[in-house]
């Protein structure tokens, strides 16, 4: 039930949580306008009220959570959106081996690090180990669980220290871009670890990929932001 | 004005030029990139609240180059250094650093080198000569390597083929697969290693035995000496407090325990020994 103009965000009373965490899932995605994915927030918010155990409504509402917080500029209100993801999706006591849900706890754990810095450093062995869970699909978001097990291996602290290891996140990397090649974010990630390891031509190349698939018509508001990021990236690159 | 001014007057004279830099030095260690100078940057405003310094007044700056490190101390020379006993020792005289507080870590308060081989491959450091060595510790000042992990016995330059890796755990695997001779570790990552598969293929060749170690210094300027108890005080407390606590997990340090700054002697008369 995507809405073509500016929906409220007022629920109705009438709908099931079934409906309205299906609601949700579809407003709430890259190409939906923003006033369709605040509707998907309330809708998804929503359902959970109506039904905190059900696992479709902790998922919809986990993933309009990380996509408001993904695009969110104050540092609080990601924080408290990304706490919101994991906390539905702990109420709704999914298997731990739940992929999809791993997946999701993990996107919004991963911006609650960020967020929080050094605080929540001692947070990345979780992230990993929901990452890992979240391998078991890889298809998620075309290589979601890959991309973004890869890119936390280049960014954290390397052995001892922490979790990060570059060979563990090329190969990881290199298995995104490989299956999953339409993603721009497969070959920009892939980029960020062949140029911590000294690859820097490849590394150009995988970036000059990610610009080529980085449209707006694919990816809405979220390409202006990857293209900022894939320009930074070249400019190290060079 | 001389008794009003005291000794706060030169710190109120050199504040004027800007903030003291907070240096992390740590050779060898990750390119840590936008994510190491945010950590640095969070790590220097915390200390500077816990000292009552103004946020803008410590500024962090992370290296894993001891030659980027030096060409950003000789613009700051105002400065604290996190870092190791290789930065001090081979920086002592030209930054003129003075050790504040050491770092203890949950292996102990001092450092231990060990060469780590193939099962069965070399049984002496003898047969190492003209093989290869990884490692992240050769990233460090090589006479303080040559001194303190060698026991001034070799020279490691020229006695192995030194290969200073960023990412001593792609060594070890190098190492387990054949594919170079020896790893230097530092202690923490030899104890990270102990417990872990790639072990059962490997051994310790040599150890160098227990060596002093430091983790907080600075150049001696009378504006660091007039901040040095504050900064000292701060950087004590600092894995105590709630929000530097994760990270002195996550990095296995325990605290900081403040040292005399003549408590470094025997170790500067090792390091210059003709």
């Amino acid at each position: 039930m995507a809405l073509p103009a500016a929906p409220s965000p007022v629920v109705s009373a009438e709908q099931t949580p079934e409906q309205l965490a299906a609601s949700a899932a579809t407003n709430c995605r890259l190409l939906a306008a923003p006033a369709e994915r605040t509707w998907g927030l309330a809708a998804a918010r929503a359902a959970h009220a109506r039904a905190p155990a059900a696992r479709a409504a902790a998922l919809a509402l986990a993933r309009c959570a990380h996509l408001a917080a993904d695009l969110e500029k104050d540092e609080a209100r990601v924080i408290a959106l990304a706490e919101e993801g994991m906390t539905v999706l702990a109420q709704a006591h999914l298997p731990p081996g739940d992929a999809e849900a791993a997946y999701l706890h993990a996107l919004n754990l991963g911006l609650f690090v960020r967020s929080r810095g050094m605080t929540a450093v001692g947070r990345l062995g979780d992230l990993v180990a929901l990452l890992k869970v979240a391998g078991e699909k890889p298809a998620l978001d075309q290589g979601g669980p890959l991309r973004v097990l890869g890119l936390l291996y280049v960014k954290a602290p390397s052995w001892p220290l922490g979790p990060g290891d570059l060979e563990a996140a090329i190969e990881l990397l290199e298995r995104a871009a490989r299956d999953y090649p339409e993603h721009p974010l497969n070959h920009l990630y892939l980029a960020y670890a062949l140029l911590d390891a000294g690859e820097r031509e490849r590394a150009r190349e995988e970036i000059g990929r990610a610009r080529e698939l980085c449209t707006a018509q694919r990816f809405g508001e979220w390409a202006a932001h990857w293209r900022d990021e894939i320009e930074q990236l070249l400019a190290r690159a060079r | 004005m001389l008794l009003t001014c005291g000794l706060s007057c030169p710190v109120l004279a050199a504040a004027k030029d800007g903030a003291v830099a907070l240096a992390i030095v740590n050779p060898g260690g990750p390119d840590a990139g936008a994510e190491g100078s945010k950590l640095a940057a969070e790590l220097a405003a915390h200390l500077a609240a816990s000292a009552g310094i103004a946020p803008a007044k410590l500024r962090a700056a992370y290296f894993n180059q001891t030659a980027s490190a030096l060409t950003y101390l000789k613009k700051h020379k105002e400065a604290f250094v996190l870092g190791g006993l290789g930065v001090f020792l081979g920086q002592r005289k030209a930054l003129k650093l003075v050790p504040l507080a050491r770092l203890v870590g949950k292996t102990g308060g001092d450092e231990e080198f060990s060469v780590v081989v193939r099962k069965g491959r070399y049984a002496s450091l003898q047969e190492l000569r003209g093989k290869t060595l990884l490692g992240s510790v050769l990233a460090d000042d090589a006479r303080y390597v040559d001194r303190f992990a060698f026991g001034g016995k070799l020279e490691a330059s020229k006695w192995f083929r030194c290969m200073p890796s960023e990412r001593p755990l792609s060594a070890l695997r190098k190492l387990a697969a054949d594919e170079v001779d020896a790893v230097l570790l530092n202690r923490v990552q030899l104890e990270a290693l102990r417990p872990m598969p790639l072990f059962e293929k490997l051994q310790v060749l040599h150890s160098s035995g227990p060596v002093p170690t430091v983790g907080l210094m600075m150049t001696a300027t009378p504006r660091t000496r007039a901040l040095r108890d504050k900064v000292v005080q701060a950087v004590s407390k600092l894995c105590g407090a709630e929000k530097a606590a994760p990270v002195c997990q996550t990095y296995g340090i325990t605290g900081f325990e403040p040292m005399s700054e003549d408590a470094l002697a025997e170790a500067i008369k090792t390091y210059e020994k003709r």
